[in-house]
């Protein structure tokens, strides 16, 4: 069943993983400093972000907002090309 | 049996029929939340251990531990030696509740051990109807003491105020038994609330059983009533060990140390009871060592997100979740009994187990599916059951042609706007091909085709129903104006399926109680309140009727849908008329098929008196008559009334003065007012005029033959319906020391008078089974089937039952009817 963005919100880290893995498509990840790394996922109409430690330790699970996606990740990514590769 | 555990039996037993009650469990070892019935995997959506604690290595360890140190058991009464872990695990919990605590075997000896002990004999305790039945159960070891107790509505507290207000004028203390978090809804005690009375009343005392909430919330798990509370000087808090806490016993939570210890040495079962096995207690331990732990945070936390989500998925698909709250316990309602054994049944197909939550633990139309959700569950698995039953509860509904709306209004909760999710849907109820024809008067019915199907049957031929309507209507008082409503089911070629009439009437709740139990309550009708313990009832033929009032065609292939409108007419007047019951009644008992059909749409069956027909007529002679009997009735005949036949003169009276209906009402009132069979209001007086003014009714009078006159001492009304007399009721001078005598005459003069009438049978009404069949008459046993949207005051009632030296005397404004 679709989870909006809004009822995500209402739910901390360990279920919104839990949802991630139910109902989300992978995007892309993003290596940063320090071994922490940014997961993209995709789920229906709106992406989540996810923020990983070196040791694989999930720090943050937020849904972001199009326009940020747009700015960080397209800035970088082809989007369009990265879901239809994945998929 | 008495109706109430012959009423559970049939449910229960339905339910194993039906393959979802009484089942086992096939796994030899438990993995999880999964479990297997019969070969099939299945998710286990019961359990109440929320926390899924019972298989934490903590508590196994623990409970090995203490296995290894004690043995599989350490036998021997508290009263004289306790394990060392019981004293360790007392002192865990102290720390825990903040409070004076007795671990005891299990909660229900809990209760047991300390209700006794607490509540004095000048105190008095209020129940809250739904309040745990272990609660209740231990509640009945107060009677023999006369200790006052009585029920209050579920959750009340305004009613609550005002009974600790009169209470607390003569009772030392008042105390109020409720659960914390309630095991069918799920819904919870208003906490703060009654912290406000305890901190208003002086005398106001609070005991609680909070075994559902345990673990689950507030600090250290102390549970739902105290997560907002500190334990109140004046209040007891009871709760399991055996839920969410995964070891087994029960905690009895006391303000203060010498509460504590009374119980200790004075509680029954402290002293006669064996103690909790060692790895129970070894289990507890490290249970409580968790909750000590911040550990308990973190599991209530991950415990809340599963609720959460289980209430977010049963609002996207739009179930009629009864109360959304965040307790674990969940449900679902369904209405009837039939649709919750199909909608359980085919969400075992699908792999997940749950309840029936059912009549007695609820009304019988307020069925539903219960579920609960713990830690272990996945946010699919929740998903996958609250989606397979979604997408079944539709199916079931229109199976059963049942909408959604009937639901809700079976619950009296609004019926919601549409949901978001285009997959819900309301089922379209398949159209009827039966005509149905339902109307207020008799005048608007067809007098041929009535006579056709209902003359012969009773006193409910067009005529009959005529005077009832007349008589019944434009009253004084509630109880003498009944509503009339009539059913005629046709098929498309216009022939009758079903026919039938309602009564809407006030009602006494105890009429088909003991005897005992009528008197008692008359004692508080004739003292305070003439209208306690009454209520509007829908029922098919009157309270002046007797005999089968729902003419079925058996032949018809539509009898099962005929039925199903009847259900829902009756349903539908029992909303309109704001009645609390509905009862359709005089059926021979034994009929298998119709007691499963009744059953599975909500009605239970109820026995009635029996009832007593005659149709040995046809004779010609006394004697004829004798010789038809057996030899103990000739003789009983002979010795008891022919034998005084000299002594009475027996005639019909034709012209009734308004005097002569006045010492009828007198009579009647003599024979009604000692007899609490079948326990109704009086007759009217206007009743008794009208009879006189009636062509079908006639009127035997008795007279004892006293030196130069004649003194009336018993009339007997009856009426005659194509070859059938009816003798629907009798009068008795009951200063008449030939009282016994008297009746027997009254019985033998009836069938003189029908026989003389070339009537082919005489209806002779309920009770003095004995004294009919001693006439030559058949005794046939009769049931009812009942259905409530209340259970209060059958509560109450029932309670009665099981009290021995005293009334549970019930405060409930609303039973008064203005």
């Amino acid at each position: 069943m679709l989870i909006t963005q809004l009822e995500l919100n209402t739910f901390n880290n360990n279920s919104r993983l839990q949802i991630l893995s139910d109902k989300s498509l992978f995007v892309c990840e993003v290596n940063l400093t320090k071994g922490f790394k940014l997961q993209l996922y995709s789920i229906y109409n709106y992406f989540v972000e996810v923020l990983v430690d070196k040791m694989g330790n999930t720090l943050d699970v937020k849904p972001l907002t199009l326009s940020y996606v747009a700015n960080f990740y397209c800035r970088n990514f082809d989007l369009n090309k990265e879901i239809t590769t994945n998929s | 049996m008495n109706n109430f555990i012959t009423t559970i039996n049939d449910v229960i037993t339905d339910g194993k029929n039906s393959g979802i009650l009484h089942l086992n469990v096939s796994n030899e070892i438990l993995e999880g939340n999964m479990l297997k019935i019969n070969d099939k995997e299945l998710v286990n959506f019961s359990s109440c251990s929320y926390l899924g604690l019972e298989f934490d290595p903590r508590l196994k360890a623990g409970a090995i531990k203490a296995l290894e140190g004690y043995g599989t058991q350490f036998s021997a009464s508290r009263a004289y030696l306790s394990s060392i872990h019981y004293e360790q695990l007392e002192k865990k919990l102290n720390a825990l509740f903040g409070g004076y605590c007795v671990v005891t075997p299990t909660t229900t000896l809990g209760h047991i051990s300390t209700i006794p002990v607490i509540i004095g004999e000048k105190d008095a305790v209020i129940l809250d109807h739904q309040v745990h039945s272990s609660i209740q159960t231990a509640t009945t070891l107060l009677k023999p003491k006369g200790i006052h107790i009585e029920l209050l509505r579920h959750n009340r507290m305004d009613l609550l105020e005002e009974r600790i207000i009169q209470l607390s004028k003569k009772y030392e203390k008042v105390w109020y038994m409720a659960d914390g978090i309630y095991s069918m809804y799920g819904d919870g005690s208003p906490i703060d609330a009654i912290y406000e009375l305890l901190d208003k009343f002086p005398k106001f005392h609070f005991y609680v059983d909070d075994a559902h909430g345990m673990s689950c919330f507030g600090k250290n798990g102390r549970g739902f009533v105290l997560q907002n509370h500190d334990l109140h000087e004046r209040m007891v808090l009871t709760t399991s060990l055996n839920k969410a806490f995964a070891s087994g016993g029960g905690a009895m939570i006391f303000p203060n140390e010498k509460m504590a210890s009374l119980v200790r040495t004075c509680g029954g079962p402290m002293i006669t009871s064996g103690p909790m096995q060692p790895a129970a207690l070894g289990a507890a331990l490290a249970a409580a060592d968790i909750h000590l732990s911040k550990d308990i945070i973190k599991m209530q936390e991950d415990l809340q997100e599963n609720i959460k989500y289980a209430n977010l998925m049963i609002k996207k698909v739009g179930l009629p979740l009864i109360k959304e709250l965040n307790s674990p316990v969940f449900f679902i309602g369904v209405c009837l009994p039939k649709v919750g054994y199909q909608l359980i049944k085919k969400m075992l197909d699908d792999g997940y187990y749950t309840n029936l939550g059912a009549f007695p633990a609820v009304p019988m139309k307020n069925t539903g599916v219960r579920f609960t959700i713990t830690r272990l569950h996945t946010f699919k698995q929740i998903e996958g059951m609250i989606t397979s039953m979604a997408r079944h509860f539709d199916e079931v509904l229109l199976e059963q042609n049942i909408s959604r709306d009937q639901i809700y209004k079976a619950f009296k909760i609004d019926i919601p706007g549409e949901t978001n999710n285009e997959d819900t849907f309301q089922p379209i109820l398949k159209p009827s091909n039966l005509i149905l024809e339902k109307y207020q008067t008799i005048t608007e019915i067809d007098k041929t085709e009535w006579n056709r199907i209902f003359e012969g049957k009773g006193s409910f031929d067009y005529i009959g129903l005529l005077f009832l309507e007349d008589t019944f209507r434009n009253n004084k008082l509630a109880q003498d104006n009944w509503e009339f409503d009539y059913l005629i089911i046709r098929d498309k070629n216009k022939n009758v399926v079903l026919a039938t009439f309602f009564t809407t009437a006030l009602c006494k709740d105890d009429m088909l109680s003991h005897e005992t139990i009528s008197h008692k309550i008359e004692m508080i009708r004739k003292t305070s309140d003439p209208y306690y313990l009454t209520s509007k009832m829908v029922m098919t033929g009157s309270l002046l009727t007797e005999g089968n009032h729902v003419f079925v065609n058996e032949k018809s292939s539509h009898k099962k849908q005929a039925f199903n409108e009847m259900y829902w007419m009756a349903s539908s007047l029992m909303k309109k008329y704001n009645a609390s019951s509905i009862m359709l009644r005089d059926f021979d008992d034994g009929n298998a098929e119709l007691d499963k059909m009744m059953l599975g749409n909500g009605y239970f069956k109820t026995q009635m008196p029996e009832r007593n027909t005659h149709s040995n007529l046809g004779w010609k002679t006394e004697e004829e008559f004798v010789s038809t009997l057996s030899y103990k009735s000739r003789y009983h005949l002979r010795s008891q009334i022919l034998k005084f036949n000299p002594v009475f003169e027996c005639h019909l009276i034709s012209k009734p003065t308004t005097e002569q209906a006045d010492h009828w009402f007198k009579l009647y009132n003599e024979v009604k007012n000692n007899s609490f069979k079948l326990n109704t209001f009086d007759l009217p007086k206007k009743l008794f005029y009208n009879i006189a003014k009636s062509q079908n009714w006639e009127v035997l009078s008795i007279c004892l033959k006293e030196e130069q006159e004649l003194k009336e001492v018993a009339v007997i009304f009856n009426y005659k319906s194509g070859d059938v007399y009816n003798s629907m009721f009798i009068g008795i001078d009951k200063t008449s020391k030939f009282e016994f005598s008297v009746y027997r005459q009254a019985l033998y003069q009836i069938l003189v008078r029908a026989n003389s009438l070339n009537c082919e049978s005489i209806n002779l009404g309920f009770t003095a089974s004995l004294e009919k069949r001693r006439m030559g008459a058949q005794s046939f046993k009769t049931v009812a089937y009942m259905q409530s949207n209340d259970h209060f005051n059958a509560a109450v009632i029932e309670s009665m039952q099981i009290s021995n030296n005293q009334i549970i005397n019930v405060f409930e404004s609303e039973n008064s009817v203005n």
